[in-house]
């Protein structure tokens, strides 16, 4: 039984990890002075810096290395990132805008059926394994989207990948494979 | 080497040794002819040739000391799980081959060990034999999570082929373990070892229809299942023994029951619950008669007719939600003119309050059997609008200012924290 092409389903991004570079030394303990939003992590040598629209957590390095999590689509990322280096750039430092790049998307999504684990994972070995001893999902690797998908059995799904679209691709390539293995009612 | 003389020209020129320097002489005017190098080790070093080190001591190269103590940890495990001598090479063949993969070659000593542990464990999974990763952890003392990675690394690295895991071998070999023979323990408490596995094998089949199995670790379920199993089969004598109880008098290996008891609790409660519904299903029986501890008396009754229970149970539970959302409908309808604030929530009548957090058409509010995670309420996302944005938009000074510190600011602020690491 082939599945309705018609099916929408909400994939929401949830987490959207990106990185950049200020190519400048940065010095942290003047950010942890002069920032308000600034925890300063001397053991660790990094500076978490919160903003408030959009919500962006950023680890800041003093080699001006600078990971911003917490955005929910690119573009937010991306504004986030240069309101951090302006921020920075205000601070007194010489800040240049390089690098960016968006590196992990983190997305969940919701399947109107339920799904036997034991049996998507028999029909997809060897790229699916489970192993209810360690994760209540199943995991499935798609190597060609660099992308990894945990399947639980209530329906549930996150979708890990580099980009929004790969994301959308691995929901599209798995769909077909969760509806074989849904769990129909007692 | 004989020559003549430079300066006398005779020919009697003889060898003769001075300080270990070698001399040629003449005999007659006793003029030095031609003189060897005085010994060194440096002039040794410069005309002989390198010995090297590898050649003139060693004989050949010998097994790490850290592999020779993983082969016998290793064949040590795999006689405690009695594998046959095949399966023992095979283990063995695996552990070197790992061991040497540049990926384990420089990791702990204990993380060696754990590496050991997984290679057996692959192998019995080949070979379909049942064993538990976490027994093998409890004898490595190691936990699922670290047992977890190190086995992931290894299929990643060697690309081993996993197996899944047979559940009713697994749990056949879990009953062995309990030692409930006639001549072991008292007549009230023995049971036949198939009889056991049999009803155990029935209440997990139950289990896994009704969410308790899928997803959660097998272990806890394992012995919840065996123990209501064990009162089941004579309920007036055993229904008075706890969990505990019941393991001492199996003599029941520590690592079964000693570091997950809630868990175990958890899903006891949870089968006695599924076991309830279905109960209240029978009709030769009062529904109010059954309560959660003395529901064992009827567990023989409701394995014989479990698939036409589970039946009539969700067609019950069915029919009484459309019965509710009609009478629901026929109230909205009457309070419609009343200005009065209407709940949106349709949580059926005998399920926990969780109607508001789901959508209306989820699917967890048609079902009488669900996984907790649906069943308990869900906290509250901060879900805010999502923000249009290009990405490539201008910035404001002000937005900025809000994010640095005035001079006042930072001087208090040194201030105060000068205070704080005071102390």
């Amino acid at each position: 039984m082939e599945p309705s092409n018609d099916v929408a389903l909400d994939i929401i991004v949830t987490n959207v990890v990106s990185v950049f570079r200020t190519r400048c030394h940065l010095n942290l303990r003047t950010i942890g002075l002069e920032g308000t939003n600034v925890i300063y992590k001397p053991e660790v040598g990094k500076v978490l810096m919160k903003l408030r629209k959009p919500r962006i957590t950023a680890s800041i390095w003093s080699s001006g290395k600078i990971i911003c999590t917490g955005a929910t689509s690119e573009e937010e990322a991306k504004l986030g990132a240069r309101r951090l280096a302006r921020c920075l750039q205000k601070m007194g430092f010489k800040v240049r805008f390089s690098d960016f790049k968006v590196v992990n998307v983190l997305a969940v999504c919701s399947m109107p059926f339920q799904i036997r684990l034991i049996e998507f994972t028999k029909n997809n070995r060897p790229i699916a394994s489970y192993e209810p001893e360690l994760h209540p999902a199943a995991s499935y690797r798609i190597k060609n989207l660099r992308s990894t998908v945990q399947v639980f059995s209530t329906g549930n799904i996150t979708v890990t990948g580099p980009n929004v679209q790969s994301v959308a691709s691995a929901v599209e390539e798995i769909y077909p494979l969760l509806f074989e293995c849904r769990k129909t009612l007692s | 080497m004989s020559k003549n003389c430079p300066e006398c020209g005779s020919s009697r020129v003889v060898e003769d040794d001075l300080y270990s320097q070698k001399q040629w002489v003449c005999e007659d005017c006793g003029s030095v002819v031609s003189e060897g190098l005085l010994t060194t080790t440096l002039s040794e070093e410069s005309h002989s040739r390198a010995v090297p080190f590898f050649t003139s001591t060693a004989a050949f190269k010998k097994p790490c000391r850290n592999l020779v103590s993983g082969f016998s940890r290793l064949r040590a495990l795999c006689r405690i799980f009695r594998l046959s001598s095949s399966m023992e090479d095979a283990s063995a063949n695996l552990f070197e081959r790992a061991y040497n993969h540049p990926n384990f070659l420089h990791i702990s000593l204990s993380k060696k060990q754990i590496l050991a542990g997984c290679c057996m464990f692959h192998i019995c999974r080949q070979n379909s034999w049942p064993v538990f990763m976490g027994t093998i952890g409890y004898l490595l003392d190691a936990d699922n999570y670290q047992m977890g990675t190190i086995y992931q690394e290894l299929t990643k690295s060697l690309n081993l082929q996993t197996t899944q895991v047979c559940i009713t071998r697994m749990l056949e070999s879990f009953c062995y373990d309990f030692k409930l023979a006639p001549d072991e323990v008292e007549e009230v408490f023995s049971v036949a070892q198939q009889r056991l596995v049999d009803q155990t094998s029935a209440l997990l089949e139950l289990a896994a229809d009704t969410w308790i199995l899928t997803g959660r670790r097998p272990f806890p379920l394992f012995l919840a299942a065996v123990y209501v199993a064990w009162q089941s089969l004579n309920p007036l004598a055993r229904m008075k023994y706890s969990l505990m109880k019941f393991c001492k008098i199996a003599k029941a290996p520590e690592q079964l029951w000693c570091k997950s008891k809630d868990t175990i609790n958890k899903r006891l409660n949870e089968l006695l619950e599924v076991l309830c519904k279905l109960g209240r299903e029978l009709p030769w029986v009062r529904p109010t008669d059954i309560q959660m501890n003395t529901v064992t008396t009827l567990v023989e009754d409701i394995l014989k007719h479990r698939k036409a229970l589970l039946i009539l149970a969700v067609k019950h539970y069915e029919k009484q939600l459309e019965e509710t959302q009609t009478s629901q409908y026929s109230e909205s309808e009457l309070s419609d003119s009343k200005s009065s604030v209407q709940t949106q929530c349709k949580s059926p009548p005998d399920e926990e309050d969780e109607g508001c957090e789901l959508p209306p058409d989820h699917w967890g509010k048609r079902h009488l059997f669900l996984p907790p995670c649906v069943r308990t309420q869900k906290r509250q996302k901060i879900n805010e609008a999502p923000l249009e944005v290009t990405g490539d938009e201008d910035i404001s000074d002000s937005e900025i200012e809000s994010y640095i510190r005035s001079e006042e600011e930072i001087k208090l602020f040194a201030k105060a924290r000068k205070k704080i690491c005071k102390y």
